[in-house]
Formats: C-alpha cells, sequence, structure tokens
C-alpha cells in the first residue's frame, strides 16, 4: 500500500522534520529521530501516522517518531505524543499501546557465561516449562476475580504479599510496581476474564525471554555498569511482555466507549478510528486513565510472577538460592503507556499527559518518576533487540527533555510477519542460531521464523541514532545465549 | 473465493483479505483467516465443541471486527478455536446482527501446530465492501 512520503527538513543528522502542511490538520509538525540511514529504510505508513497523531487536540510541540519506528495502527511504534492536560488535551487508548504496560523487566546474577553456557539447554528448557508462551498459553496460578482485582488496584505489591518476589523488586520497578491512581471498578468482566488464566505466562509475537551475558568490550560506561552490579562475563535475564488479554480488553472497550462520545460530545475528529481519544478532563478521559493504571499493575504482576519462575528455574538447576546467585532485580520499564508529568514548554511548567507507545521513558537525573535508587544517574533504559542480534541498557541523558524525556524500546521491525514467514523457516533458523551459540526454545517453528534477526532494523543503528541526538546513552550491550519464545 | 494474508503495510501485525459471493460466507472465511493466524494445521481441528452465539455492530465492517474478537475472547478464556461456522447476518433496525453457531475444539499443543497468537482484531485499514462479484473485507490483526 502507497503512502505519500513527506520531504523532511533536516534538523541535526538524527533529527528530521516534518512541516505541517503535510497533511491537512496537523496542529504541530512532526519530528522523526534517527540516522539518515533508518530514515530512508522506515516504511512510509509511520510518517502518515506520525502526521495523524500531530492532529490531535492539546499536543504541545511535536509529533514524535523514536529511531526504532515503525508502522502500527493508529499511533506508530515507537510514537511519542505530550498533551496539556489542562488546555482541552486528550487521552487515547491508541497512543499507549493495547498491550497496556508491555515492557522490558531486567534481572542480574552473579553467575558468569562459564558456568551458565553448560547448562543452557537443561535452563531454557526448564524456563519453557515453567513460564508457559505461545498461542493460548495458561497461567499456573489460580486466581478468583476479587483476586484478579486486587492486583488491578496493587499491581506487583499483591505478588510480594503472597510471596512471589522480594520486598526490594518494588524499588527497583517504575511506580514501585503500582499505579496508585487504579480503579478496578473501572474495567470490564470480560477485560478480568480474559487476564485471569494469562498470568505468569509470556505472550506471542515479539514477546521473549532471554538468557544473555555481558562480552568482553560490552561495557560502555564501566563506573555506572559497576554501581548497577553489572561485570565482564555476567550472566542476566531479561524479558518482555506486558498484561496479555486483559490489557488489550481494556483498551478495546474505551476504544469502543471514545468512539461514541468524541464526535458528538467532544466535537474531535480523527483520521482513524484507532486514535479515538476523549479530553483528558472529561468523564470518559478519567475512567480511561484510571482503568489504564490496571492495566499497568497487571502487567507489572505479571513480569513479577514471571521473575519467580526464573528464580525458581536457576536455584533449581544450580542448587542454590536465588539470593546466593545474585538474582536481584536490576530495573522493571514500560514502552507503552501514558505519564503525567511536568514539563516546560515555550518556557512555561505545564502539567502533560505523555503518551509513549513502543517508547521508553528516559528521565535526566534528578526527575521524580525515577527510583531513588537511580535518581542521581538518570533512569536505566532497556532496549531490546531481536532474538539474533542482543540489546542494551542505557541510561536517561539530559538532551532527553526535546522529546519529553523518550527514547526507543526495541530495534523496529522492517519486514511484515507474512513476509518473514515466506522467507525465514523456523527449523533452519533454530540450527543457525545453535550454531552462532544460541539456544532457542520456541512455541512455534513459523512464530519462530517471524522473529528473525534481518526482520529488524540494525539495533547497532538505532543505539547510535538515541545517542546521537542525546536521548540516552550506552552502559552496556548484552549478547544472546538461551531464548524462549512464544 | 477464500482469504490471503497481505505482506505489505502493518508490519508488525497481520493483515489479511477475504472474497466471498455472499456476506455470510465471508465472515466463515474471516474466521477461517484468524483461526489460520493461530494455528497451521485448521483441518486438523476435531467437531467436539458447539458454540452459538450474537454479536451486534453499527455497520457491517463493526460488525465483523466484534464477530473476529468475540472469536479471540473465547480462545483466551475457553482455549476454543473453530473450524466451522454457520453465519447468518442481518439488518437490525439501525444496525448489524450476526447469529453465529461455530464448531471447533480446544487447543491442543500436541495436535495443533502453533503460529502466532492473536490480541484483536482491530478498526486499522479497515475494509468491508460489496462489489461485482460478491463482498470482499480487509482485516489487520493485532499480533
Amino acid at each position: 500500500m502507497d503512502f505519500n512520503k513527506p520531504k523532511f527538513s533536516r534538523i541535526s543528522d538524527t533529527i528530521w522534520e516534518i512541516n505541517k502542511t503535510f497533511k491537512e490538520g496537523m496542529l504541530v509538525p512532526a519530528r522523526m529521530y534517527a540516522t539518515e540511514k533508518l530514515l530512508k529504510e522506515m516504511d512510509s505508513q509511520v510518517f502518515d501516522q506520525i502526521a495523524n497523531v500531530a492532529s490531535l487536540p492539546g499536543i504541545q510541540n511535536y509529533a514524535f517518531g523514536m529511531p526504532d519506528a515503525h508502522s502500527g495502527y493508529g499511533f506508530p511504534i515507537g510514537g511519542v505524543a505530550a498533551f496539556d492536560i489542562n488546555r482541552g488535551g486528550i487521552i487515547s487508548p491508541g497512543g499507549i499501546g493495547f498491550d497496556i504496560n508491555c515492557g522490558m523487566r531486567l534481572v542480574l546474577t552473579d553467575l558468569t557465561v562459564d558456568q551458565v553456557r553448560p547448562r543452557i539447554k537443561e535452563l531454557t528448557d526448564s524456563l519453557f516449562k515453567s513460564i508457559p508462551a505461545g498461542v493460548g498459553s495458561q497461567s499456573k496460578i489460580k486466581l478468583t476475580k476479587e483476586d484478579f482485582k486486587e492486583i488491578a488496584t496493587l499491581g506487583s505489591a499483591w505478588a510480594i504479599k503472597k510471596g512471589y518476589g522480594w520486598k526490594e523488586d518494588l524499588k527497583v520497578t517504575e511506580l514501585n510496581g503500582s499505579a496508585d491512581w487504579a480503579d478496578a471498578s473501572k474495567i470490564s468482566d470480560k477485560a478480568i476474564s480474559r487476564g485471569i488464566k494469562q498470568m505468569g505466562t509470556l505472550g506471542s509475537g515479539n514477546h521473549y525471554l532471554e538468557i544473555q551475558y555481558i562480552k568482553p568490550g560490552f561495557i560502555n560506561d564501566r563506573k555506572l555498569a559497576k554501581k548497577w552490579g553489572l561485570f565482564d562475563g555476567q550472566i542476566v535475564i531479561m524479558f518482555h511482555c506486558g498484561s496479555r488479554g486483559a490489557g488489550h480488553q481494556i483498551a478495546t472497550d474505551y476504544l469502543s466507549s471514545f468512539l461514541g462520545v468524541m464526535e458528538r460530545k467532544y466535537k474531535i475528529k480523527v483520521y482513524d478510528k484507532e486514535l479515538a481519544c476523549a479530553p483528558f478532563d472529561s468523564k470518559e478521559g478519567q475512567d480511561y486513565y484510571k482503568a489504564m493504571a490496571c492495566g499497568v499493575n497487571i502487567s507489572f504482576f505479571n513480569r513479577q510472577l514471571i521473575m519467580n519462575k526464573i528464580r525458581d528455574s536457576f536455584s533449581d538447576i544450580f542448587k542454590k538460592d536465588p539470593e546466593k546467585l545474585g538474582m536481584y532485580q536490576l530495573f522493571d520499564v514500560a514502552h507503552n503507556r501514558a505519564s503525567l508529568e511536568k514539563h516546560q514548554v515555550d518556557g512555561e511548567m505545564k502539567d502533560l499527559l505523555v503518551h509513549r507507545k513502543g517508547s521508553t521513558a528516559s528521565y535526566p537525573s534528578g526527575r521524580k518518576e525515577i527510583p531513588k535508587t537511580f535518581i542521581k544517574d538518570g533512569s536505566p533504559v532497556i532496549i531490546g533487540g531481536s532474538m539474533e542480534t542482543g540489546s542494551y541498557l542505557l541510561v536517561g541523558s539530559e538532551n532527553a527533555k526535546e522529546t519529553f524525556d523518550s527514547t526507543a524500546h526495541g530495534s523496529g521491525r522492517t519486514m511484515s510477519r507474512t513476509k518473514a514467514k515466506k522467507i525465514f523457516n523456523g527449523q533452519e533458523l533454530f540450527k543457525k542460531m545453535l550454531s552462532n551459540g544460541i539456544y532457542v526454545k520456541s512455541a512455534s517453528w513459523s512464530g519462530l521464523a517471524e522473529e528473525s534477526g534481518e526482520s529488524y532494523k540494525d539495533l547497532e543503528e538505532v543505539v547510535n541514532s538515541t545517542e546521537l541526538s542525546g536521548l540516552s546513552r550506552r552502559v552496556c550491550k548484552f549478547a544472546p545465549i538461551g531464548n524462549v519464545k512464544g | 473465493m477464500g482469504y490471503r494474508f497481505l505482506e505489505d503495510f502493518s508490519i508488525a501485525d497481520v493483515v489479511f483479505e477475504v472474497d466471498s459471493k455472499t456476506l455470510n460466507g465471508l465472515f466463515g472465511y474471516a474466521s477461517d483467516a484468524l483461526v489460520n493466524t493461530l494455528i497451521k494445521n485448521v483441518k486438523d481441528i476435531k467437531l467436539k465443541n458447539k458454540k452459538s452465539f450474537k454479536v451486534n455492530g453499527d455497520s457491517l465492517d463493526l460488525l465483523l471486527v466484534e464477530y473476529l474478537n468475540r472469536l479471540i475472547f473465547y480462545k483466551d478464556t475457553e482455549q476454543l478455536i473453530f473450524r466451522e461456522a454457520v453465519i447468518n447476518v442481518e439488518k437490525d433496525s439501525d444496525s448489524w446482527r450476526a447469529d453465529c453457531d461455530l464448531r471447533g475444539e480446544k487447543l491442543d499443543p500436541k495436535r495443533h501446530e502453533m503460529s502466532v497468537d492473536v490480541k484483536a482484531a482491530t478498526m486499522h485499514m479497515l475494509k468491508l465492501e460489496e462489489n461485482k462479484s460478491g463482498w470482499s473485507a480487509r482485516v489487520v490483526l493485532d499480533i
């Protein structure tokens, strides 16, 4: 399908502006943060979608596309927009992402690659067995409807109360693992029914769990890496998943509710139904904000359960308590969330609802949103690469204020799933990765083929773009040796 | 007449087009495309379970999305996937209604060759129209 490609104004080597005249209705220009190479590789629909975002009421400064941006539906993936909540600014489920609080968690160990590599098959198989993944995967814990409502209200804190983790896990989770404005009366029975059997499951698509290590030369900021407990040869576990069907149902329910009132009651017109929105201070907007917080909490809880299973598996294999294996959480960070934040716009401090869809918060040191552990350093930014190429840990930097403290979240796809499945073969990819020292356990061969490294952008180029534009800077890189795929 | 998957847009998701001589058939092919996104060997689904339900939509395209999302709901909550669909679409005063009778079974990882999970049928680039040879539609599934 063809979309018009804009003429870009070059602001710098990594910032490209799309003028307001590109598409009717744009209230502000759009800015893409990318090297010229990445910009050229982006699908043209992403520019059409970011222009649609630029037309939403209350948007401030620019609609932003991050270096890993690609087309999604409604907002592009890798899209950022901030809305002034005191001047008609909106909230949009499609701008937050339907998998609410889809995000990344990084867990440390004291183990080295030499200790783990000989047992990688045993360990990966154990994780695959204890953490359900793939189509229709179901939870191993039984929850009542009342339990689920408490989870939606309390998030990770509920998990800790029930013994699924350590108190210190909360201190290194965004929002301390609990969005405290959540109101479970704002989510539907349908959302509860979809989520109740899916807690502690990884999901499918691009969701994964990886055992990774720090190769010699992979640490970029040795001082900060040491402070955060990272060392050469170290094994870490990184995983990516979200609020599963519950979060999706919450967003779907409110999208439908917003479509019913958006034009009639609030006179808002959008280019794509998936951009449906309501003023933040309207009843509908406030209801969704409270329901979204439930999705955020459900996702924190899901990742907390998964981390608990990871600790159990490592403990079983290495016959040591997880504490003695040094299995502390480094950080848990969302990349699909709206966050109420104060930012300077044209010299005025404003209350903004920052929508990040497929974008990680990248706060410079001192921002109140950063957990105390990291407040002097800046927020940790976890960027997951494709399963063949590795991942990055970065830190928020001062220049991110340009993008309302936002950066990339992953590699970003370049090839459609349908095309990737035609080109690549899951079994062959498995063998290729094995010969490269990566053991994969997947619920689906075709699902594996869709996630081949060649379906994604060049991770180094994405991370370079964030660093060159000053959105975030490298702390260290991780290479995968074991991977669980849904 | 049937369904096919498209390669060139919504790269993170799955997009399909369906054609049918009848509107009822169009809905049937759309559910086949959804199930074929979830598993590869659709023909191996046994007809052990029945599900009958009604869905409503303000327009025909939204009715199709509502119908597919109901199937996703049954997949998530009861692990049901379907191979046979008997659908009757009718105008219902100002809106549209579909009476649906489906047969299939619970997902079985031992017999069903899993592909990729679907989170929702979306309204993005949604199209449903009548043409010379019958009806056609395009749906983007969120993965």
